[in-house]
């Protein structure tokens, strides 16, 4: 039976231990994505995220000897894609990039907005770009605790208790870290509040 | 009116949740309290602005880029590890011991006493040559006596401390005496890293 037969990422992780190099395709293939996207959203371009994804494969390969399946496997990825992309922030290699970044955004535009339908005009582009622009500048400029808080819920849609151990703190101080973070954003972001773009 | 929402439950009861139970009080405090009412909307509409920011598609290469540097992992390392110093070399293989704390500081202090003991019989006077005949006397003006030199310091051969005055020794005493405390510091430095 291989791997591809659904299997938990966990007996995933043990296959690849026990010399299955197919059960790492299988867990790049499915956590690929959420795992750029939380990087992207904390470096602000693709290409550093991918690079920092690619490391936290790395890392994940690297540790397949001595694996244990003590903590849900998202929870392990995910810490060691938080400790990868801080490193990789405190050291400075990707402060360069996110100061290129800033209101950046048209090199990853979806698909939709490249190709905007005949009702869209500039203007509302330009309104858009300009309210991503705003929402990045105020989850960038929440304390790192509560930014990654706040990308491992909204956009990673983790439980609290998952969230909670990649953070390394209680449920309830998450929940406390959490609200804090949504009250600051929602008085940063108060002017689209209620203004669709 | 009933008191305000503690802050720990109004982000799971715009996230759903809470339990019928847990609900039920929030509701009915909302429903009375315009300033609570007014937050708990507005905390809705942040979560829902927050989704205008987009994610990116993972670019098509990115599997094959991954798998290329898996690949290289065995033989990078292999390579890494044969270019470095025997003594780094030697400090991997002992890190896999469990007994390297006890052993290392043995090993560091037989190699200590060693390197004392050549160095001791090193710098050991020769042995006086055979007793050659008087020249005829003449008056010779009184040599100064040579100045030891600044990096083999004049031993007599019987203080066998006088080789800690060697700089050499010295700093191979330190690096070995700290041998067994810098797998520890490594060790510690990696498991941090790991994750």
């Amino acid at each position: 039976m291989g791997p591809a037969v659904a299997k938990s990422d966990e007996e995933l992780m043990l296959r690849l231990r026990a010399g299955e190099e197919e059960a790492f395709d299988v867990l790049v293939a499915k956590y690929r994505a959420p795992v750029i996207h939380f990087l992207y959203r904390l470096v602000h371009r693709r290409e550093p995220a991918e690079d920092l994804a690619q490391e936290v494969f790395l890392r994940v390969y690297r540790a397949r000897k001595s694996y244990r399946p003590t903590a849900k496997f998202s929870t392990w990825l995910f810490r060691i894609a938080t400790n990868v992309a801080l490193n990789a922030l405190r050291d400075g290699r990707m402060r360069h990039e996110r100061e290129m970044s800033i209101d950046a955004d048209a090199g990853v535009m979806p698909l939709a907005e490249r190709l905007p339908d005949a009702m869209a005009t500039a203007e509302q582009a330009l309104v858009e770009r300009e309210r991503r622009a705003a929402i990045r500048r105020a989850v960038d400029a929440l304390p790192e605790k509560q930014r990654l808080a706040v990308l491992l819920h909204k956009y990673q849609e983790m439980d609290y208790a998952e969230i909670a151990e990649v953070l390394e703190i209680s449920e309830s101080a998450l929940k406390s870290l959490l609200f804090r973070a949504y009250e600051t954003l929602r008085a940063r972001l108060k002017p689209l509040l209620g203004v669709r773009a | 009116m009933s008191e305000h929402l503690k802050e720990e439950v109004i982000i799971p009861f715009l996230d759903g949740r809470l339990s019928a139970a847990e609900r039920a009080p929030l509701q009915a405090h909302l429903a009375a309290c315009a300033a609570c009412r007014a937050q708990v909307d507005e905390l809705r509409a942040v979560v829902g602005v927050l989704g205008e920011w987009p994610a990116v598609a993972p670019s098509p290469d990115f599997d094959a880029a991954l798998r290329a540097r898996v690949s290289e992992e065995t033989p990078h390392f292999v390579s890494l590890y044969h270019d470095l110093p025997l003594i780094e070399r030697m400090a991997l293989s002992w890190r896999a011991a469990s007994w390297r704390s006890i052993t290392a500081h043995a090993l560091a202090w037989a190699i200590v006493i060693s390197m004392g003991f050549w160095g001791w019989w090193a710098n050991s006077p020769a042995p006086a040559p055979p007793p050659v005949p008087a020249p005829p006397a003449v008056a010779v003006a009184p040599q100064p006596r040579p100045t030891p030199s600044p990096v083999q310091p004049e031993m007599n051969g019987s203080d066998e401390l006088a080789v800690l005055d060697n700089p050499e020794v010295l700093d191979n005493f330190k690096l070995l005496s700290e041998f067994g405390i810098l797998f520890e510091v490594e060790e510690d430095k990696e498991e941090g890293k790991t994750l």
